[in-house]
C-alpha cells in the first residue's frame, strides 16, 4: 500500500501506460461508471436488504427505535457487503466492472500496469465504501489530487484509467485542486457532523429501550395494587383503579384503560362495566345508562348495582324546579342509605371489614358532594384503609367532615396527630386546606394584627411539607395561603418585610407578584404612610377588575382582600357600600372561581357588619350550597335570615341544624353576640310558620 | 435510471390486443370511479373511527390463534390487550384485511358459535358489551359497504373468489395513480410482446398472466378481506416475456447525469429488465409484514414465472427486431457507441 505519491518516482505502469496511449479517466466518468453500478447493483442490494427492511418495518410497528437504527444499520451494512464484493469480484477478474466498462475504463495496479490482486481490489473497495460515508468524498477527491487518485486508490495502489484518449483527463488545474481540497475537506467536516449526531440518536435510542415503560397500564395503579395490604386476597387492578379514581388521585383517561383491561382480559368484568359508566356519566347519559344496565343485568344484588341504582336515579330524574328539589332530597336521602348499610354490624371486636374501599369511597365522596350527613362521613372513615394514600383521602374527608360539623377543635387534632403518617402530597393538600380555613375564618386575625396560635401551627406544617423539587412552592393555593400567614408573621414581629419579596420570587405569574406587593402595601398604616396604603389598594382595585377572576386564584384573592378591606370602613362610608355592592355582582358571575365560598363569605361578614340582612341572607343561601360550609356560618346565616324576616329560610336552617344529628347543644361562641343563642332559640320556637315579621329580635 | 425504450410501436394497428386492453380498463375505471369515490368515503369515515378500529383489534386480539401469528404481531398483541390504544389500532387494521373476519366475528358473536378463546373462557365472557355492540352497527355497515364497493365486486378477495373474478380483478383499478401506472406499462411492453410475438401470444400473455399472478397470491399470501386488484400481474407477465431472450439487445434510456455525453440511448441485453423490474418484487415481498402491505408482491412473481416461461414457448417473428431498431431508435442507434 502506498499512500504517498508514488508517481514522483516513474514505475513500470507509467511506462505501460504511456506506450498504451491510456490516461487518467474523466471524473465525470468515473462518478457516470459507479451511477451505473449502482443502477445494477441496486435490485440486488435491496434483495439482500431485503430480511433487514422487513426487520426495520416490524421495530417501527412496535414503536422501537432503537431495534430499527439497529435493523437499518445491518442492513446498510449487508448493502455495503454487496457493493465491495461486485467490485472486488470485477476489478480483481477483469480490471473494470460493468458500469466502468461502458465508459471503457479500467483499474490498474500502479506498479504493474495489470489488473490488480483480489486483496488490493478489496482493501479499494473498502475504502470506497468507508469514505462514501462522508457525502461524496471520494468523488470530490478526484478533483483534489494530481493523479487524480483519491484514498481509495492510494489504499489499493491504484489508478482509474481511459483507453479512448477522449475520455482521458489533464492533471488538474491549481484552482480544481483547490476546489477539490475544499469540497473534500467540507464532505469530511459535515458528514462528521451528521455521523456524530447519528451516533447520539442512536445512543439515545438504546437508552429510552431500556428505559421503555411497557405495558401502557396507569403507574399509579401497579404501585397501588403492589402496596395494598390485604387480608384477604389480592385486589384487583380494576378495584384499585376505582378506590383511587374516587381518591381523587388518577383521572377518567386512566381508569378507562383500566377497565378496558378488565373488561378485555376476563379480570373484574362488573366494576370494569361501572368504571366505564361513571366515566360517562354527566357526559354520555345514554351511554353511561348503557353500561350501568349491564352492571345490574350482571349482578343485580350486588354493591355495585346498588350504587349504580343510585347513580341512574339521580340522573333520570325530571328537570323541573320543584323536581330539582325533590331530586337533590331523595339523592341525599338514597346516598345516606346506602352509605349506612356499608357501616359495620355488631360490636367493634366482632366487626370484619367487608366493604371494600372503592365503595367505601365512592359512598364518602357523593356524601360530600351532595352534603349529606357529616356524622355518617365520620362513621364511614373510622375503618382504616388498606393504602395509605386512600387512607390519606379518608382522613382528608374526617377532617372536613368535623369541620362541617363545627368540631373543629377535634378537626385539627386529626390533622396534627395523623399528618405526619400521610404520604408528603397528601400532606401539603390537607395541612395547606387546614392553613386556608384557619386563616380565612373566625381565627384568622386578632385585633393586634396576630394570627392564632392553631392557624401558625398548621401553615407551618404546610410550609413544611411543601417541596420545591415538586413545584408546590409556586402553585396559587399555596402562595395565597402563605402569603396570609406572612402577614401575620409580619404584623406579629416575627416576619420582616423582606417575607413579602422572598414569596414575591417563588411565583412565577404577574398577577401573583402584584397581589403580594399590593398586600405588602396595605400593611403600611393609613395613618402614618397613607400614600403607600391608598397604592396598595388601587393596585388591588386593578387585579380584582382583571375579567379572569374564575381561572385565575390571584384575583379571586385580590377580591376577597379588597371586600375584607371595605368591610373595615365605616357602615356610614356611602362610597365603600356602593363598591361592595358591585362587588358582589361579580361574585355572583363568578361561581367556578376557586375558593367562592371564602369570596362568599367575606362578602357575607361584610354585610353582616353592615346590617344589610336581607342580601347577607341572599349570600347566605348560595353559600348553602358549597363544599365548605360549616354549622357556625349556617347559624349566622339563620341569624341574618331572621333579622332579615325570612323567617321561613331561618326556621329550615336551623332544623337542619339539628338533622345532622350533633349531641351538643347549640353554641354562642360565634356571631361575637351574645344574644345568638337567644335569636336561634327564638327561631326553633316560632317555626317558619308563625307570622312574627316586624318583630325582630 | 434506466428505462426502457420501445418507441415507435404507440400505434394502434401494430398493437390493437394492448390497446383494446388499454381503453377497457380506462372504461371500467371510469364507470366504476363514482360508486369507487362513494364507497371509498363510506369506509374511510368508518376507518376514521378510532374506536371502532380499537375495538376491531381487541376482538381479534382476544380471539386468534396466536401460535400462526408473527413475533412481531403476537407483541402487537400483547400490548393491545395490555392497554395500549396505538397497538389497538394497528391490531385493528390488521383484522381488518384478515380473511373475513368482520363476517366470521359478527357470527360468532351473533349466534354463539363461539369457542374457547382465553383458558376457560368463552367469547361472550370478555370484552366491553356495550362497545361491541357498537362495532356490530360498523361492521355490518362496512360489510355493507363491499358488497356494492368495485373493488370488491370485481376484486378478488376472501369469500368472493368465483372464477369470473380471476379475470376481472385485472380490470379493476384502486385508483388514478395505480390506473395510470399500470396503462403505462401495459402499453410499452403490451405493444412490445404484440409486435413481437403477435396479437395471439399479447392476448394470452396478458390473460395468462393475471391468471397465474392471482394463483400465486392465493397460494404464496393467501386471499385476504382487502381485495386484490390491478393489471399488475399481467404487465409483469408481459414485462417477462419481453424479458425471456435474455441476450437479446434491447433500447433502453438511460440517464446517469445531467451532462450531454451522459443520458441518451443504449442497447443492452434484455435480461437487465429482470433486476430492473422482477428483482425488486422479489424483495418487497421478503421484505413486507404478512398482511400489512398494500402491493401484491406475490402476484407480480407469479405473472412474471408465467411470462418467463410463455416467452421461451412463443416464437418471435424475424423482423421485429430489424423494425423495432428502425422504429424505435433510428438514428440515435447507430450514433451512440458506447462500449458496454
Amino acid at each position: 500500500m502506498v499512500l504517498g505519491n508514488p508517481f514522483e518516482k516513474s514505475t513500470n505502469a507509467d511506462k505501460q501506460s504511456s506506450s498504451s496511449g491510456e490516461g487518467a479517466a474523466l471524473p465525470f466518468d468515473r462518478l457516470a461508471a459507479h451511477i451505473a453500478d449502482f443502477i445494477l447493483l441496486l435490485p440486488i442490494m435491496a434483495l439482500v436488504m431485503a430480511p433487514f427492511r422487513r426487520a426495520v418495518m416490524e421495530a417501527k410497528l412496535l414503536d422501537n427505535a432503537y431495534d430499527s437504527d439497529w435493523a437499518l444499520l445491518q442492513g446498510l451494512v449487508a448493502a455495503f457487503a454487496v457493493g465491495i464484493l461486485w467490485d472486488t469480484f470485477f476489478i480483481s477478474m477483469w480490471g473494470t466492472s460493468p458500469g466502468r466498462a461502458i465508459f471503457g475504463m479500467r483499474v490498474v495496479d500502479i506498479w504493474t500496469g495489470q489488473k490488480p490482486r483480489a486483496f488490493n481490489a478489496f482493501m479499494r473497495s473498502l475504502t470506497w465504501y468507508v469514505s462514501l460515508l462522508s457525502l461524496g468524498a471520494p468523488f470530490f477527491a478526484v478533483y483534489g489530487n494530481l493523479r487524480r487518485r483519491p484514498l481509495h486508490d492510494r489504499v489499493g495502489d491504484t489508478e482509474v484509467r481511459a483507453r479512448s484518449t477522449k475520455r482521458q483527463s489533464a492533471p488538474p488545474q491549481m484552482w480544481e485542486l483547490a476546489v477539490g481540497s475544499l469540497f473534500t475537506t467540507g464532505a469530511v467536516f459535515f458528514a462528521t457532523l451528521i455521523l456524530t449526531s447519528q451516533a447520539f440518536v442512536f445512543q439515545e435510542h438504546a437508552r429510552l429501550a431500556e428505559e421503555k415503560d411497557e405495558p401502557k397500564l396507569c403507574d399509579e395503579v401497579s404501585i397501588a395494587a403492589d402496596a395494598w395490604e390485604g387480608r384477604d386476597a389480592r385486589p384487583t387492578r380494576i378495584s384499585v383503579a376505582l378506590s383511587l379514581s374516587s381518591s381523587g388521585m388518577i383521572d377518567s383517561d386512566c381508569l378507562e384503560r383500566e377497565a378496558d383491561f378488565a373488561l378485555w382480559n376476563g379480570q373484574g368484568r362488573l366494576l370494569g362495566y361501572l368504571a366505564k359508566g361513571l366515566i360517562r356519566y354527566g357526559r354520555d347519559i345514554e351511554d353511561s345508562e348503557s353500561y350501568f344496565a349491564k352492571v345490574c343485568e350482571l349482578e343485580p344484588d350486588s354493591d355495585s348495582c346498588r350504587i349504580v341504582g343510585w347513580y341512574r336515579d339521580f340522573a333520570l330524574q325530571g328537570d323541573k324546579a320543584e323536581d330539582e328539589i325533590n331530586r337533590a332530597v331523595a339523592s341525599v336521602e338514597s346516598i345516606e342509605k346506602i352509605g349506612r348499610s356499608l357501616l359495620p354490624k355488631g360490636p367493634r371486636s366482632a366487626r370484619s371489614t367487608t366493604t371494600p374501599d372503592w365503595l367505601r369511597l365512592m359512598v364518602l365522596r357523593e356524601l360530600f358532594v351532595q352534603k349529606g350527613d357529616a356524622q355518617l362521613i365520620l362513621q364511614l372513615t373510622e375503618e382504616p384503609a388498606r393504602y395509605e394514600a386512600v387512607g390519606a383521602k379518608l382522613v382528608e374527608y374526617r377532617v372536613r367532615a368535623l369541620w362541617r360539623l363545627d368540631q373543629k377543635r377535634e378537626a385539627k387534632a386529626t390533622v396534627w396527630t395523623s399528618a405526619d403518617a400521610l404520604p408528603r402530597a397528601q400532606r401539603v393538600v390537607l395541612t395547606s386546606w387546614l392553613c386556608n380555613r384557619e386563616l380565612y375564618e373566625s381565627s384568622r386575625l386578632s385585633e393586634n394584627g396576630q394570627c392564632s396560635a392553631d392557624a401558625h401551627r398548621a401553615c407551618e406544617m404546610m410550609e413544611s411539607a411543601a417541596d420545591e423539587v415538586n413545584g408546590d412552592l409556586s402553585t396559587p393555593a399555596f402562595v395565597v395561603a402563605s402569603l396570609r400567614h406572612a402577614e401575620c408573621r409580619v404584623g406579629s414581629g416575627h416576619a420582616g418585610r423582606a417575607t413579602f419579596s422572598e414569596l414575591a420570587e417563588q411565583v412565577e405569574e404577574s398577577s401573583g407578584k402584584k397581589l403580594i406587593e399590593s398586600v405588602r402595601l396595605l400593611q403600611s398604616s393609613l395613618s402614618t404612610q397613607p400614600e403607600k396604603h391608598i397604592l396598595g389598594l388601587t393596585q388591588l382595585r386593578e387585579l380584582a377588575a382583571l375579567p379572569d377572576s374564575e381561572e385565575d386564584m390571584f384575583v379571586t384573592e385580590a377580591n376577597i382582600r379588597l371586600v375584607e378591606e371595605l368591610g373595615k370602613r365605616p357602615v356610614t362610608d356611602k362610597k365603600a357600600s356602593t363598591e361592595l355592592a358591585d362587588l358582589r355582582e361579580r361574585w355572583y358571575k363568578s361561581q367556578k372561581a376557586r375558593h367562592y365560598s371564602d369570596w362568599g363569605r367575606a362578602i357575607f361578614e361584610a354585610l353582616v357588619k353592615r346590617q344589610d340582612w336581607s342580601r347577607a341572607a341572599e349570600v347566605g343561601v348560595i353559600l348553602g350550597g358549597e363544599f365548605d360550609f360549616d354549622r357556625s356560618l349556617q347559624k349566622k346565616i339563620a341569624v341574618a335570615a331572621w333579622k332579615a324576616g325570612k323567617l321561613k329560610l331561618a326556621s329550615e336552617l336551623v332544623d337542619s341544624l339539628e338533622k345532622t344529628r350533633f349531641p351538643a347543644s347549640i353554641e354562642s361562641s360565634v356571631f361575637s353576640d351574645d344574644a345568638q343563642s337567644d335569636v336561634l332559640n327564638q327561631i326553633r320556637r316560632s317555626g317558619g310558620n308563625k307570622k312574627t315579621s316586624g318583630r325582630h329580635p | 435510471m434506466i428505462f426502457p425504450l420501445l418507441r415507435g410501436l404507440l400505434w394502434f394497428h401494430r398493437a390493437p390486443v394492448t390497446w383494446i386492453m388499454v381503453a377497457l380498463n380506462v372504461v371500467v375505471f371510469a364507470w366504476s370511479f363514482p360508486a369507487y369515490r362513494a364507497a371509498d368515503q363510506a369506509v374511510e369515515e368508518i376507518l376514521d373511527d378510532d374506536e371502532f378500529v380499537a375495538i376491531n383489534g381487541l376482538l381479534f386480539a382476544s380471539t386468534v390463534d396466536l401460535e400462526a401469528e408473527s413475533k412481531s404481531v403476537r407483541e402487537l398483541i400483547d400490548r393491545a390487550l395490555a392497554g395500549s390504544e396505538e397497538a389497538r389500532v394497528l391490531v385493528g387494521h390488521l383484522a381488518l384485511r384478515r380473511a373475513d373476519f368482520l363476517k366470521m366475528m359478527s357470527l360468532r358473536i351473533s349466534h354463539g358459535l363461539m369457542g374457547p378463546v382465553q383458558p376457560g373462557k368463552e367469547i361472550n365472557e370478555i370484552g366491553d358489551a356495550i362497545a361491541i355492540a357498537r362495532w356490530r352497527q360498523k361492521s355490518s355497515r362496512l360489510l355493507e359497504i363491499q358488497d356494492v364497493h368495485p373493488s370488491y365486486r370485481m376484486g378478488l378477495s376472501q369469500g368472493r373468489a368465483q372464477l369470473w373474478r380471476w379475470f376481472t380483478y385485472q380490470i379493476a383499478h384502486s385508483g388514478f395513480v395505480h390506473l395510470f401506472w399500470n396503462m403505462i406499462f401495459l402499453l410499452i411492453f403490451g405493444t412490445f410482446v404484440e409486435h413481437s410475438r403477435g396479437s395471439l401470444a399479447a392476448l394470452i400473455a396478458v390473460w395468462g398472466a393475471g391468471v397465474a399472478g392471482a394463483f400465486a397470491y392465493v397460494l404464496l399470501s393467501g386471499l385476504s378481506a382487502s381485495p386484490l386488484v390491478g393489471a399488475s400481474a399481467a404487465v409483469s407477465g408481459l414485462i417477462a416475456v419481453a424479458a425471456s431472450k435474455t441476450s437479446r439487445r434491447l433500447p433502453f434510456v438511460y440517464w446517469l447525469l445531467p451532462i450531454r455525453g451522459y443520458y441518451g440511448v443504449a442497447w443492452l441485453p434484455a435480461w437487465v429488465l429482470i433486476p430492473a423490474f422482477v428483482l425488486p418484487d422479489l424483495s418487497g415481498w421478503l421484505s413486507a409484514q404478512p398482511g400489512l402491505t398494500a402491493v401484491a408482491y406475490t402476484a407480480h412473481i407469479g405473472g412474471a414465472v408465467f411470462g418467463f416461461t410463455l416467452g421461451q414457448v412463443l416464437k418471435e417473428r424475424p423482423d421485429a427486431m430489424i423494425e423495432l431498431a428502425k422504429g424505435a431508435t433510428g438514428s440515435v442507434a447507430t450514433s451512440v457507441r458506447l462500449s458496454a
